[in-house]
């Protein structure tokens, strides 16, 4: 009520909708920052024996990538994807935590037409959760920069395509020791709230946001280069709709075998969204993986 | 039990997952009638220039719909969606459709130049004008006569104090040190020429950039009106100034730019950017428009449309507002002699203003 009372009553009912709609959100998002802060401000409570487990990881997988931009034609592309990773993470009795970098290449075609296109994505993001109970873990999970860039070079002025967004998503995570040397992990991220650009609207090469706000200049980049961040705008779950999905098998201590799926589904303009998907199947392979054990100085109690 | 059970989780968890079809548009279907009513809906959500064209594409496409069935030809298919290509009058707007091989077997775009006189003649140019033989002093970027060549510019052997500039394409790229080396050397003239004829576009950044040379003070040019939805009033205006280059060599004494038909596109961006500037003067032929942005897209049997989503509306010196699409009349109007080879009667002219 308190954050309520610092914003100026609405005038319309329509401006009305608007402002609950965004004091929603901004609750939404605070509620999403509180729950990581809590989660990682536990990190040093309770154990005074600690024992965790680092890995330093590179991967390479292939799969299927799909594409539609519905606001230059509904046909639906796919094609094989290749893709790369590299991260670290670290794991505790109480805590997960890793960053990663991942790209990803696919080409596009369709069977509706000759030519297509190709899609490049590439992002770096860190993932915090916290184990409640043996199997069962929560948390959160930023994709501090995600660029999807795609190319049709038969379309001329709408030949190139570039997405930026930074998303924070909930991520839940469920393992299970299978055996002494396998264990799987399933994963569910689900995007809360991103900061996006899009580099064409509904009609132009130009961001939607530049074209609506009536600015669009030749003489300023920030309104024409697609490798320009201004504009970009918050964007919330229904509009930028993220979802990242992940099975994967720890076989021993060097490997992992995983199946991924990534979405990402983004509309400038209601009706005519852009969307991608990949399908991943991936090894990676545990450069380093090791085992500390401390005890810890300080404790809550 | 436990490691079926987990095979069992792992397929739902992929079935489940697998599902960005839901997300997506339905797939398009290829049928003629569904490729009709597919680029009419296009044309009529994209399209930005529909009530300065007078085209009613609700009454346009009632007309052609009882013309399409399934069992026309793709030749007929693709005519009478051509019709609807020739309403928009409009060089940008096009319907294309390329083979295996990326030839284009099918081809409708609006021929802007049809039924225009030829303004520029090369050999005129290149043997009176800017050869070697002619203007020994006269500078290019890229080779004169050849396909790498970016621009023209020196002093005229007809008037040692008068600066020409031809610019054949704004489809290059030209660095803003060449730019400076440019104007630098032509900052001492009285005026300059600016001949832009058969110049049919490119970057309009490009264009801007070299049109930001003119003027010594941010100057208001109009707007450029803008598709932002698919409702036929979603429209939105973004004004547009011109402001000064950053540079000392920016040149503010009398400037012919002359035109004819085929300044189109970027073109007339650069036309439109200085149009409304006092020591500017246009001496030639009509311009031949193109002032919307260009979008394109495909249709669900691999055609290719392009269409304007915009159009820009200039103003002129005396504040008064312009559609130029169809390009604009010059100050002065001026033919060209092709039979004359000894003079280029539009640059003469021009000649004539700036002494």
């Amino acid at each position: 009520m308190r954050i309520k009372k610092e914003y100026s009553k609405p005038s319309s009912s329509n401006e009305e909708t608007i402002f609950q709609s965004k004091f929603i959100l901004m609750k939404h998002a605070i509620f999403s920052i509180l729950l990581c802060s809590l989660t990682i401000s536990g990190f040093s409570q309770d154990n005074v024996r600690r024992t965790v487990l680092k890995k330093s990881y590179i991967g390479l997988g292939g799969g299927l990538g799909a594409y539609q931009d519905a606001k230059f034609s509904n046909v639906p592309y796919s094609g094989i994807s290749g893709s790369f990773t590299a991260g670290t993470s670290r794991e505790s009795d109480s805590y997960y935590w890793s960053t990663n970098f991942n790209a990803r290449y696919s080409s596009l075609k369709t069977n509706y037409h000759i030519g297509g296109g190709l899609n490049v994505n590439a992002n770096y993001n860190f993932d915090y959760t916290r184990k409640l109970t043996e199997n069962y873990q929560l948390g959160g999970k930023w994709s501090l920069m995600n660029v999807n860039f795609t190319n049709f070079s038969a379309l001329g002025n709408n030949s190139t395509g570039i997405i930026f967004n930074s998303a924070v998503s909930v991520l839940g995570r469920y393992t299970r020791l299978l055996k002494e040397d396998v264990r799987v992990n399933f994963e569910l991220a689900l995007g809360l709230f991103s900061m996006a650009k899009e580099a064409t609207s509904f009609a132009y090469s130009a961001s939607q946001k530049v074209l609506e706000e009536g600015v669009f200049d030749f003489q300023n980049d920030a309104t024409t280069s697609p490798l320009s961040l201004s504009y970009s705008s918050f964007e919330p779950i229904g509009i930028f709709n993220k979802i990242e999905t992940n099975i994967s098998v720890d076989y021993k201590k060097r490997w992992q075998f995983s199946y991924q799926w990534d979405l990402l589904n983004y509309r400038t303009v209601k009706s005519y969204p852009i969307t991608f998907a990949a399908h991943t199947l991936s090894v990676r392979f545990n450069y380093i993986s090791k085992t500390k054990t401390r005890l810890n100085k300080e404790s809550n109690k | 039990m436990k490691f079926s059970l987990i095979i069992i989780v792992s397929i739902l968890f992929v079935a489940v997952s697998s599902c960005e079809k839901v997300f997506m548009k339905p797939k398009p279907e290829q049928s003629n009638i569904a490729v009709f009513e597919e680029y009419t809906t296009v044309v009529a959500e994209k399209y930005g220039m529909l009530e300065f064209k007078g085209v009613d594409m609700v009454h346009l496409a009632d007309s052609l719909r009882p013309f399409v069935t399934e069992e026309m030809t793709t030749d007929s298919l693709f005519g009478t969606l051509a019709i609807i290509v020739q309403q928009l009058k409009d060089g940008h707007s096009a319907l294309l459709n390329q083979n295996a091989n990326g030839e284009y077997t099918h081809v409708s775009t609006y021929d802007f130049i049809s039924g225009y006189p030829f303004s520029l003649h090369a050999g005129i140019l290149i043997d009176n004008y800017i050869g070697a033989e002619a203007a020994p002093e006269m500078k290019s970027l890229g080779t004169i006569g050849e396909s790498d060549l970016r621009m023209v510019y020196g002093r005229l052997p007809q008037d040692n104090e008068l600066g020409y500039i031809h610019i054949p394409s704004f489809n290059v790229e030209i660095s803003a040190e060449e730019l400076e080396t440019v104007f630098a050397s032509l900052n001492s003239a009285k005026g300059i020429i600016v001949d832009i004829r058969g110049n049919t576009g490119g970057d309009p950044i490009l264009a801007t950039k070299i049109a930001a040379y003119f003027t010594n003070e941010e100057v208001y040019i109009g707007y450029e009106n803008f598709k932002i939805g698919p409702a036929a009033d979603a429209f939105m205006k973004s004004p547009a100034n011109l402001k000064p280059a950053t540079s000392e060599n920016r040149f503010l004494k009398p400037v012919a730019v002359l035109t004819d038909r085929f300044v189109y596109s970027a073109a007339t961006t650069f036309c439109y950017s200085v149009n409304p500037l006092d020591n500017v003067t246009f001496i030639g032929q009509r311009t031949g428009g193109g002032s919307g942005s260009v979008a394109a897209g495909y249709l669900a049997n691999g055609w290719v449309w392009n269409l304007s989503v915009s159009e820009f509306v200039g103003v002129a010196d005396d504040g008064s507002e312009h559609h130029l699409d169809n390009g604009f009349e010059p100050d002065i109007n001026v033919l060209l002699d092709t039979l004359d080879k000894t003079k280029d009667e539009i640059i003469e002219r021009a000649i004539m203003e700036l002494q």
